[in-house]
Formats: C-alpha cells, sequence, structure tokens
C-alpha cells in the first residue's frame, strides 16, 4: 500500500478527500466534481479540445502568465516602496542586492510583456475559431473585460520604476485620458491625484497595481473560467454548420 | 386571486429593496470618486515672483522652475509661457541651438513666443498669468490660458541652428 492509498484510507484522509477510491472513471468523475481546485475544469471534455491545434493553449498561457506574475510581484512588494525618495532606489537594490531580485524582476517583466501578447493571441485565436458565437457571447464579454484589466495592469506597472521613462510615458499616458470627451479631465485628475505626475501618482498606480485591478481580475478569471466549463460540452454555430 | 397590476408585498419589498440597494451604490460611488479627486491645495497655487520685466531678454528665454514655464519677451510686454505641452503634457524644453521651444515626446516645435511650428501639437503653448508687483513679474501658475489656435506666426525668428531633437520623431 503506498503511502497515498494509506491517507486516503485514513479518518483524516477520507474527511479531506471525499472519493478516495479512483477505480473506474466514474470514480474520477466524481473525485474531480468535489475537488474545489479541480471543479473549475469540465468533468468530461470532447477529446479535440485537449489538441494543441483546437486552442494553441493560449487561454492556459494566459493563466499560467498571470500566477507566475502574482507570485513574483509578491516577492518584489517585499522590496518595494511606492514613494518618489524610494522607490528608484528600491529597484536599484532588488536588481544588485537582493539574492535572484534581478531574476524574480525578469520574470515579472518578461511575463507581463507575454501575457499582454498571450491575451491578444488567445482574442485573436478565438476570434477566427469563431468560437464567440452562440453559446458563448457572453464569454467574449467577460473576455473582453479581462483585456481591460491586462492592460490596465500594464500601464499601472509601469510607472512604478519611476525613472525618466516611466514618468513621461505615465504623463503621455494620463494626458490621452484628458482629450475623452466629457469625463476625460476628471478621470485624468483622478488618475494622477494632482497638477502633475507625483507622488499622489505614484501610490495611486501602486494600489491599483498590486491590489484593486488583481483583485478584480481573479474575480472576473474564476467567472471566465466557469463560463467556458458550463459552455464546453455545448455545440457552437460553428460546429452546427459543420454537421449539416 | 390578485391582480396582476396590484402591488404585492413581495413586489413593494423588492423594490424597496432595489432602490435601496441603489441609493447605496450611487452614495458609495459618489463618495468614492470624491474621496479620489485631488484637492485644490494639491494645484500650483503658490505666486512665483520672478525678475523685473526689464531683465527678460529681447533673445532666447528665461526658465522658471517654480512656476513650470518661460519668460519670454513679445515686443514691450513680457509673457509667460507654461512648459507642459499641449500636446500630451509632456516639459518642452528651450533648445539654444536653433532658439526654438522643440518638445522630446513626439516632436511639436514653437517658436520662441511659444506659437505652433511643427509636430502634433493641437494649439500654441499655454500662458501663464502675470502681473507686476513692486517692479517684478510674478507669475500665478494656477491661472492658465489655452493656448490660440494653429495660425501664422507673429514673429520672423526661422531657426537659428540644428534643432535639439532628431527628425522623425
Amino acid at each position: 500500500m503506498t503511502i497515498g492509498k494509506r491517507f486516503r484510507a485514513s479518518t483524516l484522509g477520507r474527511s479531506v478527500i471525499r472519493n478516495p477510491n479512483r477505480v473506474t472513471t466514474r470514480d474520477r468523475a466524481a473525485g474531480h466534481w468535489s475537488n474545489f481546485f479541480l471543479h473549475i475544469y469540465p468533468v468530461k471534455i470532447r477529446r479535440k479540445e485537449i489538441y494543441f491545434r483546437y486552442s494553441w493553449f493560449l487561454g492556459v498561457a494566459s493563466l499560467a502568465l498571470f500566477g507566475s506574475l502574482v507570485v513574483s510581484g509578491i516577492y518584489l512588494m517585499f522590496f518595494y516602496v511606492p514613494s518618489p525618495t524610494t522607490a528608484y532606489g528600491n529597484i536599484q537594490f532588488i536588481q544588485t542586492q537582493v539574492p535572484f531580485g534581478q531574476y524574480i524582476r525578469n520574470v515579472h517583466r518578461w511575463s507581463a510583456h507575454f501575457m499582454v501578447l498571450a491575451v491578444a493571441a488567445h482574442m485573436a485565436r478565438v476570434f477566427y475559431r469563431g468560437a464567440y458565437k452562440s453559446p458563448r457571447e457572453f464569454n467574449w464579454v467577460i473576455g473582453v473585460v479581462l483585456l481591460v484589466l491586462t492592460l490596465l495592469l500594464s500601464f499601472t506597472g509601469y510607472l512604478l520604476p519611476w525613472d525618466q521613462l516611466a514618468y513621461w510615458a505615465v504623463t503621455v499616458g494620463t494626458s490621452m485620458a484628458a482629450y475623452v470627451p466629457i469625463i476625460g479631465e476628471q478621470v485624468s485628475n483622478v488618475l494622477i491625484g494632482g497638477q502633475e505626475v507625483g507622488s499622489a501618482t505614484l501610490i495611486r498606480f501602486y494600489v491599483l497595481h498590486v491590489a484593486l485591478l488583481p483583485t478584480v481580475g481573479v474575480v472576473v478569471i474564476a467567472l471566465h473560467l466557469w463560463r467556458w466549463r458550463k459552455d464546453s460540452m455545448l455545440d457552437t454555430e460553428h460546429d452546427q454548420q459543420e454537421a449539416m | 386571486m390578485t391582480h396582476n397590476n396590484e402591488l404585492s408585498r413581495r413586489k413593494f419589498l423588492t423594490r424597496m429593496w432595489a432602490a435601496g440597494g441603489g441609493l447605496m451604490a450611487a452614495a458609495g460611488a459618489w463618495t468614492g470618486w470624491d474621496l479620489l479627486r485631488p484637492s485644490a491645495a494639491s494645484s500650483l497655487t503658490a505666486q512665483v515672483k520672478t525678475l523685473p520685466p526689464q531683465a527678460v531678454p529681447a533673445t532666447g528665454v528665461v526658465e522658471i522652475k517654480a512656476a513650470r514655464g518661460y519668460l519670454t519677451r513679445e515686443g514691450d510686454q513680457v509673457i509667460a509661457l507654461s512648459w507642459k505641452c499641449p500636446h500630451l503634457g509632456c516639459r518642452v524644453p528651450w533648445c539654444e541651438s536653433s532658439q526654438e521651444f522643440e518638445c522630446p515626446c513626439h516632436g511639436s516645435v514653437f517658436n520662441r513666443l511659444g506659437e505652433y511650428r511643427a509636430g502634433p501639437s493641437p494649439r500654441n503653448m499655454d500662458r501663464l498669468a502675470t502681473t507686476v508687483v513692486d517692479g517684478s513679474l510674478v507669475i500665478d501658475p494656477g491661472n492658465v490660458t489655452p493656448g490660440g489656435p494653429l495660425g501664422p506666426e507673429t514673429i520672423d525668428e526661422p531657426p537659428a541652428g540644428p534643432r535639439c531633437i532628431g527628425e522623425g520623431h
């Protein structure tokens, strides 16, 4: 008897794992169904959906990159203080003094770049496949929200190194927001928190970047995956046309 | 049997809860927005005392960092220009070699009076209000007049030399 099986057979194991015996297909489906972490995936899936050519795994890639960004971002938060007097020095310190600091920062930076690419490619792939069509229209809408969140996370993270590139890029970006009719000026002022990019802007962008946007992102990602699971066995218009 | 148009107890309570929830959401949104709006104290309100008007030379400009702008001579008058580019807000430096304002972000170029010469800027450079107090020019950086519309330049001062920003920006 392996350790895993003995654990499952014990009182503790049976209290943790609801369906300990994974013998038949039905057992495995039941185990899958009752697992909080696995329940976002469908219990059964059509074989063609797990081939690379079906989706190019772009949604999974986006999710994996998001996970990588959360983990590396939490590491960076231990060493970063969002204030004009400290921010740039903290980044230098992470790069030169913190063990693996440069590695972690590069993971964060490159994951961010690749996530924008992966999300855009995912969107294009879903569009070309016609996978946005009925009955999956609403998941497309949720996906557009996720695209906007990804871009906002990217934009707010851009300011945090507090160097010349970041400063003027955000000056330009928030000035662009001011061109929006009626509300533009107000939105720009609330983003900047003053007349020009300064300490108020840095703390605002930091809070958006590490707290508000990721929290909203996790909720919307969960919704997106749940919809995907619910819709995965449904025929699309595309499938129906092929069947005819 | 109740009639459809009759307001049942359940329907009434549902509507009241919805109205209450809507009110709370509106109050929360308004409070949150008001909380995040920059306070008046964060704007540039302090008056900046500078030089006597006659000390501003007929050529070139005088940078006034505290007022985020420049002083420049227009005939007998001295005007204050905001260094914030009307295009997307970058700081516009004075280029000594060409004797022009040249924005490094997207290549807007202005003459010595802040009049549009090239690039994507939608208008001339903005002006800051000035007064003379005890013989010195005082700039009010909070009082900004948007620059005039694009048009012919009122001074004949072509670029004096090579530009500070590269071509193609």
